[in-house]
C-alpha cells in the first residue's frame, strides 16, 4: 500500500472521529415531543394542541409532528387516548392499555410507530372521525408519544415518560359555558403554613379557559398576595386549586377571596380572542389566622415577657412609693446630717433615701430641711412589721408624730453646712471635674455619695462599707 | 504496518467510500427557514437611497433568483463603516445549529472580501466573510456548529463591512438561512449532569415482615434522577402527572400482589374491583422546582398531596402544572416529591414492583 493512501485513510478516520465529537458537543438535547402539523394562523393555541369544531359524522384530517430532540435514534409509539382528569384540575390522558370510548377511539393514525434519528422529526397524518351519535359540547382526548422500550424489571416503581397533545373537538349545538365557585377552604399544614383551597365547578358542556385568582389581604384590606393564573377547566369537572400561604414573621389575621373570570360567550372557541362576554364571580371573603413563624413567636414572647417585667417593675415601684408615702415619717435635718449618716441611722439604702426626698447630686442636706425617713425601728424587723400593722389606718401625720418622737431620742446626725459647700464644690470641680457628681465606688460594696460636713467640708470618700438591704422592698 | 496486512487497495477503497458515506450522510432532518433584516441598529454607516437601510435589502427572494438591484446599500467611503441590522426570528425552536448568510451584491473591484458578522445577546459572536465579484451575484458565509437558543436567535443581528480601499461594495439583498430543530414539550428523568437516565425508578424503603400494616416511603425526583420538563414551544400551558401504566386496575406485582389505589384504612381491601389492599400517596407540594438559569418559576404550581383511589376515580396525580403566565423556552427540574405506600399486614417478604408513567400534556 502506498504511503499516500495510508495518510489519506488516517485523515478520513480522524475527520470521522472529529466530526462525531464536534457533532455531539454542539447539540443541546431536549427530549422528545410533538406538535400539531397544521396550526392555524388565526388561533395560536393550535400550535400546541388540536382544536376543531365538527358536526357529528364529520371526518377531520390532521397531522402530528413527532420530534426527537435527543442524541439517540429512538422508536416511538404514537397513539390516541381518552381524556381523564388529574388531581388539582389537571388534564391527563388515559393509558395505552385502557379502553377507548371517546376521542381515543375517534382518532386513526396512519401509523403507530416511528423511528427517528437524533434531532429529527416526522409528520404522521391522522383522521378524527366524529361519530354520528355524539353529544353536543366539547370532547377531549390526547395523542401521545412514548418511547418504545422493554419494561424495567427492577423492584420499586419503574418510570416511563410520554408526551401528549390535547385534542379538543367541539360538537355544535346548545353550548353552555358556566362556572360556579365554592367557598375557599383553609387547611393547616403545620404551625406556620396553611393552604387555601378554591374549587371551581364547570357546569357547562365545554371547557372554559379561566382566570382564577385568590386575593389575600390584611384587615386593612391591603393586598398581601394574589395567587392564581389561567387554567382550562374541563366540562363537568371540579377543579381544585391549592395555594400555600406562608406565615409572616409575626403572624396576622388575613382575609381571602376567590375571584374567577371567564368568557361566557357560548360561541367562544379555545384560543380565539373575539367577541367576549366576560363574567366575573367571587367567593365570600373568609378570615383566617396565620400563626407567626418560630422566629417571630420567639420575638413576640420575648417582647411579652419584657413588657410583663416592665409592668411588674412599675407596679412594685408604685406600691413602694405608696407605702413610703404612707409609712415614712418626716424628719427635720439637723446640723451635721448627711445622706450617709441618715442612711446608716435609718438602716436604708442611701439611693432610696435620696430618691424619696428628691435629692440630686451632690446630695446636700441643709440643717432644717424636712426629709422623709423610715420610721426608726427597734432593730427587729418583725417588731417593726407588727408596729406597722398596729398603726392600722394611721395617717401620715400620726406616723410622723410618732416617728419624730422617736427621733428625738436618737443621737444627733452630722449636718452638712451649706455655707461650706460652694467652696468645696469649686475646689473639687477644679481638681476632679466628676468627683462631685458621681458617688465614688468602693470595690465590692454599694456606692455611696460624697457628702459634705460643716466641720470637715472635704468630700467624704468613704461610702458606707455595708449598705443595708432595702428593707422596704423586702417587705413588699 | 497493520494496514498492509489487513487491507489491499480494493478494500481500502471500499472503506474510504464507507467513511465518506458516514461523514456526508445527513445526521439530522433539521428544519431550515430564512430570516431577513427587519430593522436598523444604531450602527448604520453605509449609504442608502432610503432613510432606513434594512428596507433596501430585505426583499423576499432566495438564491439563485436575482435580488432587486435598484435599491441597495453601498459603501465606498470610510473603510471602518459598518451596517448592522436586526433580523427576524423563528418561533419555537429547540436550537439553531447553522446559519448561512446569503448576500446578493458586487464590488467595484472583482473578488473583494466583505466581512459578515453575527451578533446576538448584544455582542459579536461569529465572524465570517463573503467574496463579492465585479457584478451582482449570490455569495454566502456559513456559520456551523452553532448552539443558538430561542433567545439567542431572537436577538440575532448581522453586520456587513469591508476595506473600501479602491473599491465600493453594493449589497442588494441579504438573508440568513437558519438550520434548527423544532421545539417541543417534553419530560424526562435526568441525572445531575442533565443526561437522560435510561431506566428511571423510585426506590421505596425496605420493610421486614410485619403482622401489622406498615408504610414504605420513597422520593420521586432525587438529585440523580430529576424530573425535567423542557418546553421549547411557544405555548406555556401544560400539566405533568403520574399514573400507573395499568390504570385503575393496576397493582404492586410480587409473590402476593397488593394494591396501590385502595382507600380502605390500615391497608385493608375495600370495595373496589379487586381483592387487594394498600394505597399510594404522593405529596408534590413538598417538592422543589429549580428553573433553568435565566428562567423563573412564575406561573408554575406544584400539585397538592393526593392518594390514588379507585373508588373516587383518582387514577392520575398532578405533580406540577403551568399557566399562561409561565415561561417558554426553559426547562425546570422537579425534585423531592414524597411517595408513601401503605402495605397490608402480613404481606409476604419479597420483591415488588409497579410500572408508572409520567405524562406531560400540552393543554
Amino acid at each position: 500500500m502506498e504511503k499516500g493512501t495510508e495518510k489519506l485513510f488516517l485523515f478520513l478516520i480522524l475527520i470521522t472521529i472529529y466530526s462525531k465529537i464536534f457533532y455531539s458537543q454542539a447539540i443541546e438535547y431536549s427530549g422528545f415531543g410533538g406538535k400539531p402539523a397544521f396550526p392555524r394562523e388565526d388561533n395560536p393555541r393550535t400550535e400546541s394542541i388540536f382544536i376543531h369544531t365538527a358536526d357529528p359524522g364529520k371526518t377531520i384530517d390532521e397531522g402530528i409532528r413527532v420530534i426527537n430532540n435527543t442524541n439517540e435514534t429512538k422508536t416511538f409509539v404514537v397513539y390516541a387516548a381518552d381524556y381523564t382528569k388529574s388531581t388539582d384540575g389537571g388534564f391527563a390522558c388515559k393509558q395505552y392499555s385502557q379502553d377507548k370510548k371517546g376521542i381515543g377511539n375517534w382518532v386513526i393514525l396512519d401509523k403507530n410507530e416511528v423511528t427517528l434519528d437524533p434531532m429529527s422529526e416526522e409528520t404522521i397524518p391522522f383522521t378524527i372521525n366524529v361519530p354520528e351519535d355524539v353529544e353536543v359540547g366539547e370532547h377531549n382526548g390526547c395523542i401521545l408519544i412514548q418511547e418504545k422500550k422493554p419494561p424495567s424489571e427492577s423492584a420499586g416503581i419503574s418510570i416511563s415518560v410520554r408526551t401528549g397533545l390535547r385534542v379538543a373537538i367541539t360538537i355544535p349545538g346548545e353550548i353552555i359555558r358556566k362556572l360556579s365557585l365554592s367557598d375557599i377552604l383553609v387547611k393547616r399544614k403545620g404551625l406556620d403554613k396553611l393552604t387555601l383551597s378554591l374549587s371551581v365547578s364547570n357546569t357547562g358542556n365545554v371547557s372554559v379557559d379561566t382566570d382564577v385568582k385568590v386575593r389575600v389581604s390584611n384587615l386593612l384590606n391591603k393586598e398581601i398576595i394574589i395567587f392564581g393564573g389561567q387554567y382550562p377547566i374541563f366540562r363537568s369537572d371540579v377543579a381544585t386549586y391549592n395555594y400555600d400561604v406562608k406565615s409572616p414573621t409575626f403572624g396576622s389575621i388575613y382575609k381571602a377571596k376567590g375571584i374567577v373570570t371567564y368568557d361566557g360567550n357560548a360561541a367562544a372557541v379555545i384560543g380565539e380572542t373575539g367577541s367576549s362576554n366576560p363574567i366575573t364571580i367571587e367567593t365570600r371573603p373568609i378570615y383566617f389566622i396565620v400563626f407567626p413563624t418560630l422566629k417571630g413567636l420567639a420575638i413576640i414572647l420575648s417582647v411579652i415577657f419584657f413588657l410583663i417585667f416592665l409592668l411588674l417593675k412599675i407596679i412594685i415601684k408604685k406600691k413602694r412609693q405608696k407605702w413610703i408615702m404612707k409609712n415614712w415619717v418626716q424628719y427635720k435635718a439637723r446640723k451635721g446630717d448627711d445622706i450617709n449618716s441618715l442612711s446608716d441611722r435609718y438602716n436604708v439604702n442611701w439611693k432610696l433615701l435620696a430618691k424619696t426626698n428628691k435629692l440630686r447630686p451632690p446630695y446636700i442636706i441643709k440643717s432644717g430641711d424636712i426629709l422623709r425617713v423610715p420610721p426608726k425601728m427597734d432593730g427587729n424587723k418583725n417588731t417593726f412589721t407588727r408596729n406597722l400593722k398596729k398603726l392600722g389606718k394611721d395617717n401620715d401625720n400620726r406616723i410622723s408624730k410618732r416617728a419624730s418622737d422617736k427621733i428625738k431620742s436618737v443621737k444627733k446626725p452630722k449636718v452638712v453646712n451649706p455655707n461650706n459647700i460652694h467652696n468645696k464644690l469649686e475646689s473639687d470641680f477644679n481638681s476632679k471635674p466628676n468627683s462631685i457628681n458621681k458617688p465614688q465606688l468602693k470595690p465590692k460594696s454599694k456606692p455611696k455619695p460624697k457628702t459634705f460636713t460643716k466641720s470637715k467640708p472635704a468630700v467624704n470618700k468613704e461610702p458606707p462599707s455595708k449598705p443595708s438591704v432595702d428593707e422596704i422592698s423586702s417587705i413588699i | 504496518m497493520i494496514f498492509k496486512l489487513i487491507l489491499n487497495k480494493k478494500s481500502l477503497s471500499l472503506l474510504s467510500l464507507f467513511i465518506f458515506f458516514i461523514i456526508f450522510t445527513p445526521h439530522t432532518y433539521a428544519l431550515n427557514t430564512n430570516i431577513r433584516p427587519n430593522g436598523d441598529t444604531t450602527t448604520i454607516q453605509w449609504t442608502s437611497t432610503a432613510t432606513t437601510h434594512y428596507t433596501e435589502i430585505d426583499e423576499t427572494v432566495v438564491q439563485p433568483t436575482a435580488g432587486t438591484t435598484t435599491d441597495n446599500v453601498n459603501n465606498g467611503g470610510t473603510a471602518t463603516n459598518v451596517d448592522r441590522y436586526t433580523m427576524g426570528t423563528i418561533s419555537s425552536i429547540a436550537q439553531a445549529t447553522q446559519i448561512v448568510v446569503w448576500v446578493y451584491g458586487y464590488a467595484s473591484k472583482n473578488n473583494s472580501v466583505m466581512s459578515v458578522d453575527l451578533y446576538y445577546d448584544g455582542s459579536l459572536q461569529n465572524q465570517g466573510t463573503v467574496t463579492l465579484r465585479g457584478s451582482y451575484s449570490w455569495t454566502s458565509a456559513t456559520f456551523t456548529g452553532l448552539t443558538l437558543s430561542q433567545s439567542n436567535l431572537d436577538s440575532l443581528e448581522i453586520s456587513i463591512s469591508g476595506d473600501t480601499t479602491g473599491r465600493t461594495y453594493y449589497v442588494a439583498t441579504l438573508y440568513a438561512d437558519v438550520t434548527y430543530t423544532a421545539g417541543s414539550l417534553s419530560v424526562d428523568i435526568v441525572d445531575s449532569t442533565g443526561v437522560s437516565v435510561s431506566s428511571p425508578s423510585i426506590s421505596m424503603s425496605e420493610k421486614t415482615f410485619d403482622f401489622s400494616n406498615q408504610n414504605s416511603t420513597g422520593t420521586f425526583g432525587a438529585s440523580s434522577q430529576k424530573i425535567r420538563v423542557n418546553n421549547t414551544t411557544g405555548s406555556p400551558s401544560w400539566t405533568l402527572s403520574l399514573a400507573a401504566v395499568g390504570g385503575s386496575t393496576d397493582f404492586w406485582n410480587g409473590s402476593t400482589d397488593y394494591d396501590y389505589n385502595d382507600p380502605s384504612s390500615n391497608a385493608n381491601d375495600g370495595s373496589d374491583s379487586d381483592s387487594l389492599g394498600g394505597q399510594m400517596s404522593l405529596n408534590p407540594s413538598n417538592g422543589t422546582i429549580t428553573p433553568q438559569s435565566g428562567c423563573s418559576n412564575t406561573g408554575l404550581s406544584l400539585g397538592s398531596s393526593s392518594s390514588y383511589n379507585e373508588e373516587s376515580s383518582v387514577n392520575s396525580i398532578t405533580l406540577m402544572s403551568s399557566t399562561a403566565s409561565a415561561s417558554t423556552n426553559c426547562y425546570w427540574d422537579l425534585t423531592g416529591v414524597s411517595v408513601n405506600q401503605s402495605i397490608p399486614r402480613e404481606q409476604p417478604a419479597g420483591s415488588y414492583s409497579i410500572r408508572m408513567v409520567l405524562t406531560i400534556v400540552a393543554n
